[in-house]
């Protein structure tokens, strides 16, 4: 864990990077989500992350990977390959399957950690929409429900939301790391492999509740 | 925070969550699944569905609605190592989880740039718009060109069960007007095509003498070019693995066993049999030199000669010099090119008649050119044998697949639920736009000569002007040969369509790719052991279809829907109406011979319906008949006997690659050759623990794959000429292309040969690079594509010399499966 877990992010702004982190693994990056992170910082869709302490390093190294792709349209086309790659199956070895099941046990793809997610998402009410037919222990599906308890948290300072936020965060500190390996074996064009170490090092933070 | 930054992007927008739809359900299990994974989780209540694959029957336990691990069934004598690569295949990285297109495609359709196929640049679209697209590419195709623009050969092991996707694919073409489909198989198309000309049938296909009588009769068992050990481990269907029974009971009996093979392999360690290192591709010359032997010892059988064979009097004088070749086939001539001492010929050929002899060859000796010569050689060496017919005696070319050596029970034949029916003849076919149907091997000869003739049994056609293909189950790019050739080749296609369970490199190389359910995902039927017909499964669906999958019927019934000619193709039955008829035409066929099946429904129940053994067929002698009365049982060729010589076969003309008696004829390349460019041969045998390519995306790799690579095995003494150590990463390449592999040193192996198994997936380095390394190890970048001859144009895989050299530098990143090993 390092000296990121010495550190704590209030859950509005934690719930608000994580759900940027979501939504960067969620689906390829279409024209418009490329020309928006190339925006300066500060109006750029990456702020969110910037304006959380020591994690600058990772965001310019997502931006100086984006911009190393070259234009907006080639780097479009760059990291659709390199999604398809590395989260949809194309890379067959050489991908990081974007699973807690390919991190835990066997490496086979929904196993228990699929249905412990299962399990909780029926707890907590929730299910995936229908254009996102994803395994319950699918990276994004656990952001989204995390960042869903951030703010339920947040908000309601109901102890079970606090620790269902808390079990999610604990969770995913467990196996990301391991993801984040992956993306940086595979990862030519850069920008996943830092996004994910981005995002390893950002679920190595504790939650700073309101009081 | 920006508004212009949040909205104007997917990045702000895109949801993965909502609120459950049925929250008063909450707590009920079941009815609130999430509904992403609701699918996939909602199908079967904890427990175990029996069910079956390629590598034998199983049961599925489901958890929560997921296939939480399976096991063998109860009454598999032997289960195959791979048999968890079941949920593997399910639950694979690698599994195409939704239509996608090629952006190029989904831009510019069939007029798209070409030679970015392969580099990975798909789009993800709804079912919908896929279908719409391939439909649309159909329709134009038909009417604007015609059937012979549109290639349906598809071929490949598909998954198991009888609802055929690669039969649904013809249906629908024929009804939309026909397409080029293909012929035979790469496995067996050199015996396919001469033994119907020297038996009078297809002698790999049907029960083979039982294994029993083998036991019990056989003095000597040669194994030539076959493991069956290795090999009986899969099925086209669904194995028993009753073979295993034999193999335990052979090594009881403490039987002699002769393994003529380059490469000492599992089934002769097993049996502790002795092991000849033939030359690769000289088996027509071992059999040539043991014929001279009996024939010169005057040690062959006369009276079956004369009573069962037609033509011995030119292969006589073939083996003795007098043919146009002027060699006399002795055992000093066969040892030049096997390498095997003369005596030792001449002591096998004395063996062989001393007892009661079976000969069990495999196939891998007619995937080489000239393939059709070493299975005629085989049957006209039993002949002179003269035990075909005799219990324990004779030959069989499939011992090693399906357990055709093991007794049929009294049950039923299985029919196909799907009929791929005949073409609509919407358009004229006219004999200019070439042959409706190619030799399956030929498909790149095909998209490289277009309007040019080719010859094949007998007949000469044109090869049609295809411009789209749909394939179905099957993976081109890892069983065709000349993999660099045929990338060129494919970029004829201006519309590729795949569907499969998993990215295979076919299916990185198409424009559509359309995500399949497995067996575990869809209902079916199917016969445990195909040729004995051991029990009827029902191969119950265990879980719904993970991520946007479906089963290959509903895929095809909705394309056919968006053709319109949904109500043909379907006829308004569904996936288990159909099930349903081939079980009930299973049982009128079954009442016939007095066996009771029970209802439907209890059999759906039940799981499995296994058959008796009649008494009579534990004794069955494959040709017993004909030797017992060869006038009334006569077999199919023209002169009702053994065709040694075949005038058939003589009125080709094929002179040069196919004469009209078994010959020897010098491969394209081979060991003996004066050329040493590439001085090692290369063994493409069938791997241990895959189908063919199946499995190779699935974890089972782990079991067998050097430095994350196909293993490579290599002769000690050549790797000690090399450099090369156990575990080291090896390049194999010659002119035609180059892999990287995994060393395995071992003298296991013949020197002067490699082995890598096919089936290894293609994995480019670089797609756009004509000679880019393979980083994995598809053995078939380095085969050569050429036709076995003119008259089976079969493949010739096992014609192949490479170099080997230990890989210097750092190796292209190739880790297969490491993820799961840095998990925390």
């Amino acid at each position: 864990m390092g000296e990121n877990s010495l550190l704590s992010v209030s859950a509005p702004v934690y719930a608000d990077a994580i759900r940027l982190c979501a939504r960067l693994f969620g689906s390829p990056l279409e024209l418009a989500d490329v020309e928006a992170i190339l925006r300066p910082e500060e109006s750029g869709v990456l702020k969110p992350l910037i304006r959380i302490e020591g994690l600058s390093r990772e965001v310019e190294a997502m931006a100086a990977a984006l911009v190393a792709l070259g234009p907006s349209q080639k780097a479009e086309i760059a990291l659709n390959r390199a999604f398809c790659q590395l989260f949809m199956g194309l890379g067959g070895p050489k991908s990081a399957a974007p699973y807690e099941s390919a991190y835990r046990g066997s490496g086979r793809l929904y196993q228990e950690p699929a249905g412990e997610m299962a399990l909780l998402l029926r707890q907590q009410g929730m299910e995936t929409t229908t254009d996102f037919p994803e395994a319950p222990d699918h990276l994004v599906v656990e952001l989204a429900l995390f960042d869903d308890a951030l703010r339920l948290g947040a908000v309601s300072g109901d102890e079970s939301d606090m620790a269902t936020a808390e079990g999610l965060r604990e969770r995913m500190e467990g196996w990301v790391p391991a993801f984040a390996q992956s993306c940086r074996d595979h990862d030519r064009t850069g920008f996943y492999a830092s996004a994910a170490s981005l995002l390893a090092a950002l679920l190595a933070r504790t939650v700073d509740w309101p009081a | 925070m920006s508004s212009l930054s949040l909205t104007s992007c997917s990045l702000s927008r895109r949801r993965f969550l909502k609120v459950s739809s049925s929250l008063t359900a909450l707590g009920v299990a079941g009815a609130m699944l999430p509904m992403g994974m609701g699918r996939a989780f909602a199908a079967g209540e904890a427990g175990e569905v029996l069910s079956g694959s390629h590598f034998g029957v199983f049961y599925g336990k489901v958890e929560d609605g997921r296939l939480a691990s399976v096991r063998p069934w109860e009454k598999d004598p032997h289960p195959a190592e791979m048999l968890d690569g079941v949920q593997d295949i399910v639950y694979s990285a690698s599994r195409i989880r939704y239509p996608m297109v090629r952006r190029a495609y989904l831009e510019k359709g069939p007029q798209a740039e070409r030679d970015s196929r392969g580099a990975g640049d798909f789009v993800r679209v709804s079912w919908d718009q896929a279908l719409d697209l391939v439909a649309k590419e159909i329709k134009r195709l038909e009417d604007e060109e015609g059937p012979w623009a549109l290639y349906t050969g598809s071929y490949g092991w598909r998954s198991a069960g009888r609802m055929n996707p690669q039969a649904m694919l013809q249906r629908l073409f024929n009804l939309m007007g026909g397409s080029v489909s293909s012929s035979s198989n790469y496995s067996k198309a050199g015996i396919e095509a001469i033994m119907p000309y020297v038996m009078g049938m297809i002698e790999a296909e049907g029960p083979q003498t039982t294994f029993k009588t083998v036991n019990e009769h056989s003095d000597l068992v040669v194994f030539w070019a076959v493991d069956p050990v290795n090999n009986n481990r899969i099925s086209n269907t669904i194995p028993s693995h009753d073979e295993w029974n034999w193999i335990d009971e052979l090594k009881a009996a403490n039987k002699k066993t002769v393994f003529l093979n380059p490469v000492k392999v599992e089934s002769c360690n097993d049996l502790n049999g002795e092991w000849i290192a033939i030359r690769p591709q000289s088996d027509v010359a071992l059999a040539l030199g043991l014929c001279h032997t009996l024939l010169s010892e005057d040690l062959y059988d006369k009276d079956f000669i004369a009573d069962y064979t037609y033509g011995f009097e030119q292969f006589a004088d073939y083996l003795m010099g007098k043919g146009s070749d002027g060699v006399e086939k002795t055992a000093e001539w066969a040892s030049e090119i096997t390498e095997i001492p003369a005596d030792d010929i001449r002591d096998l050929a004395h063996r062989m008649v001393a007892g009661r002899t079976m000969i069990v060859s495999g196939w891998s000796t007619q995937r080489q050119h000239h393939g059709e010569q070493f299975p005629w050689a085989l049957v006209t060496l039993a002949s002179m044998i003269g035990q075909i017919g005799l219990p324990g005696g004779g030959f069989s070319q499939r011992y090693h697949l399906d357990a055709c050596g093991a007794p049929v029970t009294n049950g039923p034949s299985i029919g196909s639920p799907i009929s791929a029916g005949k073409r609509k003849e919407t358009k004229e076919w006219p004999e200019e736009k070439g042959a409706q149907i190619i030799p399956v091997a030929r498909v790149v000869d095909m998209l490289e000569k277009p309007g040019e003739s080719y010859e094949h049994n007998g007949g000469t056609h044109l090869y049609p002007d295809v411009k789209m293909t749909y394939w179905v189950g099957g993976n081109p790019f890892h069983h065709h040969q000349d993999r660099n050739r045929m990338r060129k080749a494919w970029k004829k296609f201006e519309t590729v369509v795949v569907q499969d369970i998993e990215w295979t490199a076919s299916a990185r190389f198409a424009d559509i790719v359309l995500p399949a359910a497995t067996t575990a995902e869809r209902n079916d039927i199917e016969m445990v052991s195909p040729t004995c017909r051991k029990a009827l499964l029902a191969m119950k669906k265990i879980i719904d279809p993970v991520f946007e999958s479906r089963s290959d019927y509903d895929i095809f019934s909705a394309l056919a829907d968006k053709l319109g000619i949904g109500q043909e193709f379907s006829e308004g039955k569904s996936e288990m109406d159909r099930i349903k008829e081939v079980y009930e035409a299973a049982k009128a066929q079954a009442a016939g011979k007095k066996v009771e099946m029970p209802e439907f429904d209890a059999f759906w129940e039940q799981g499995i319906l296994e058959f008796e053994v009649p008494e009579k067929n534990r004794d069955y002698v494959k040709h017993a008949e004909f030797r017992e009365d060869p006038l009334i049982n006569m077999l199919p060729t023209p002169t009702g006997k053994i065709e040694i010589y075949s005038k058939p076969i003589e009125k080709m003309g094929y002179t040069e690659d196919c004469p009209p008696h078994p010959t020897w004829i010098e491969p394209m390349e081979w060991l003996g050759q004066k050329d040493k460019t590439y001085p090692l041969h290369v063994n493409s045998a069938h791997p241990k623990y895959r189908l063919h390519s199946q499995l190779a995306g699935t974890k089972v790799r782990e079991q067998y794959t050097v430095a994350g690579r196909e293993p490579c095995l290599i002769n000690t003494k050549d790797a000690e000429k090399r450099g090369i150590a156990n575990g080291d990463i090896v390049r194999v390449f010659n002119g035609r292309g180059q892999v990287l592999a995994g060393a395995v040193v071992t003298d296991e192996i013949r020197p002067g040969v490699v082995r890598l198994w096919e089936g290894g997936w293609y994995d480019p380095e670089d797609v756009s690079d004509d000679n880019t390394i393979c980083k994995y190890g598809d053995v078939n970048v380095l085969t050569p594509d050429i036709g076995t001859s003119r008259l089976a144009q079969g493949t010739s895989a096992a014609t192949c010399m490479a170099e080997v050299e230990k890989f210097k530098g750092e190796a292209p990143a190739v880790t297969v499966f490491d993820a799961p090993k840095d998990a925390a």
